[in-house]
């Protein structure tokens, strides 16, 4: 490529015209064409896919699905780790997740927050009891969310 | 350019006039990282990757820096010979200069205790060691040089070019990407302010290349139709744009678990300042 192209600007610097023909045709620049016709294909599909997006998502509200995915007894307690995932089409800020654990006929609860949780995107958190949550019954409940 | 610029690391004797010239240029190091990372040390969301950020992904970071700042010092024309071993020496000279700015700024601030594990010290300091890295090294080549020694009689190259627009969006999205910012725009726009959002940014390169390509007038002759200028430098630099701002999320986290849709529309959002800089390149760097 340099070797190339130092004689093209050697060419433009001493006299105009031959830069002009090298410059319109772009016959010396066959890389810089192939490089800058792939961008385009990227740019486009990008354009596309936005615009795709535009027309097949919904405006349903967040919706929220919610796994223990691993329970740890730590020292004094336990740690139950929860996925939140959204399986709705908008964005919620500030996801308030409420554990209410039932084990031993005593009640429990646990909570924590999460920033943001995008459409289709997955967020975990953990929820802390002092009983073993896989002994007893686990509801786990969102209760509440804001828009971004 | 003297030969005392040209051995950073003082390796060329013990003269006096050698050292006062290694302090001046790792003054001027210092200074360059301090302008270049100080925005960086006052942003929180930083100090936090630093412990958050997965080892991979720091580790895959720092590996990269030191080749990228070796090449940053050839095309900068640092040293007028392309011997590597000059590059690489200037590329740790300004690591080390860009760590030791970052710690010391970064203990004066208290986000650097003794209390904190290591992991938590080194991660803190790496991170913010990257753009005062760059920042060193970019003093030395723009404070260090008379006008004519610098771009003028570089030797430039599309891949080069390229090169260099890449670093200015890493820049400018290493800057903006740790902020919260970046997700919430993301999260607050339709599909259809991305659209804009990617159109906006390719005018404004456009704009960039056609002020800083004619002002260089190596690269692009002043009656090159704009098409050609547009496919040639803004469509390339706008890929390379998205793919850094990309590269920089994914460093931070923020593609963990996320939707592809949040993940492009969060790298459109990065890819406005990301391509601002990589336009910008050849007036900076």
């Amino acid at each position: 490529m340099a070797t190339k192209r130092a004689p093209a600007r050697k060419a433009a610097q001493g006299g105009k015209k031959q830069g002009d023909a090298n410059a319109v045709s772009g016959g010396r620049h066959p890389v810089e064409w192939a490089v800058g016709a792939l961008s385009g294909v990227l740019v486009l599909v990008l354009l596309a896919y936005l615009a795709w997006s535009a027309f097949a998502a919904g405006d349903a509200p967040p919706r929220f699905r919610t796994t223990v995915e691993r329970v740890a007894a730590v020292d004094d307690g336990f740690h139950a780790l929860v996925a939140v995932a959204n399986t709705g089409d908008g964005t919620a800020a500030d996801v308030a997740v409420a554990g209410m654990l039932s084990a031993g006929g005593d009640e429990e609860t646990g909570g924590f927050r999460i920033d943001y949780l995008p459409a289709g995107s997955t967020r975990r958190g953990t929820l802390v009891f002092k009983r073993d949550p896989r002994q007893g019954e686990l509801r786990i409940a969102i209760t509440g969310y804001s828009e971004p | 350019m003297s030969a005392a610029r040209a051995r950073p690391a003082g390796a060329g004797g013990d003269s006096p006039a050698t050292r006062r010239q290694l302090l001046k240029d790792t003054g001027r190091a210092a200074g360059g990282a301090l302008l270049f990372s100080l925005p960086m040390m006052m942003t929180q969301e930083m100090w936090q990757l630093g412990y958050t950020m997965p080892d991979v992904r720091l580790l895959v970071l720092v590996a990269l820096i030191l080749p990228l700042l070796m090449e940053l010092s050839r095309q900068l024309g640092l040293q007028h010979s392309s011997d590597w071993r000059q590059n690489l020496l200037e590329a740790l000279y300004a690591c080390a200069v860009g760590a030791a700015v970052s710690a010391a700024i970064l203990v004066c601030f208290g986000v650097l205790d003794a209390t904190m594990s290591l992991r938590e010290i080194v991660g803190k300091v790496a991170l913010q060691a990257v753009p005062a890295a760059i920042g060193a090294l970019l003093a030395r080549s723009q404070m260090g040089s008379s006008a004519g020694d610098r771009i003028g009689d570089r030797k430039e190259t599309y891949a080069g070019e390229l090169f260099l627009m890449a670093v200015g969006a890493l820049f400018l999205g290493f800057n903006i990407a740790p902020t919260e910012e970046t997700i919430l725009i993301s999260f607050r726009m339709s599909p259809w302010h991305g659209v804009a959002t990617v159109l906006l940014s390719l005018a404004i390169m456009h704009g960039f290349v056609f002020a800083v390509g004619f002002k260089g007038g190596s690269e692009l002759e002043p009656d090159t139709p704009w098409w050609a200028a547009f496919v040639r430098f803004t469509l390339p630099g706008y890929a390379v744009a998205l793919t850094i701002s990309l590269a920089v999320l994914w460093m931070f986290g923020r593609t963990y678990d996320t939707s592809l849709m949040e993940i492009v529309m969060a790298t459109i959002v990065l890819a406005l300042p990301s391509s601002v800089g990589a336009a910008a390149a050849r007036l900076i760097l």
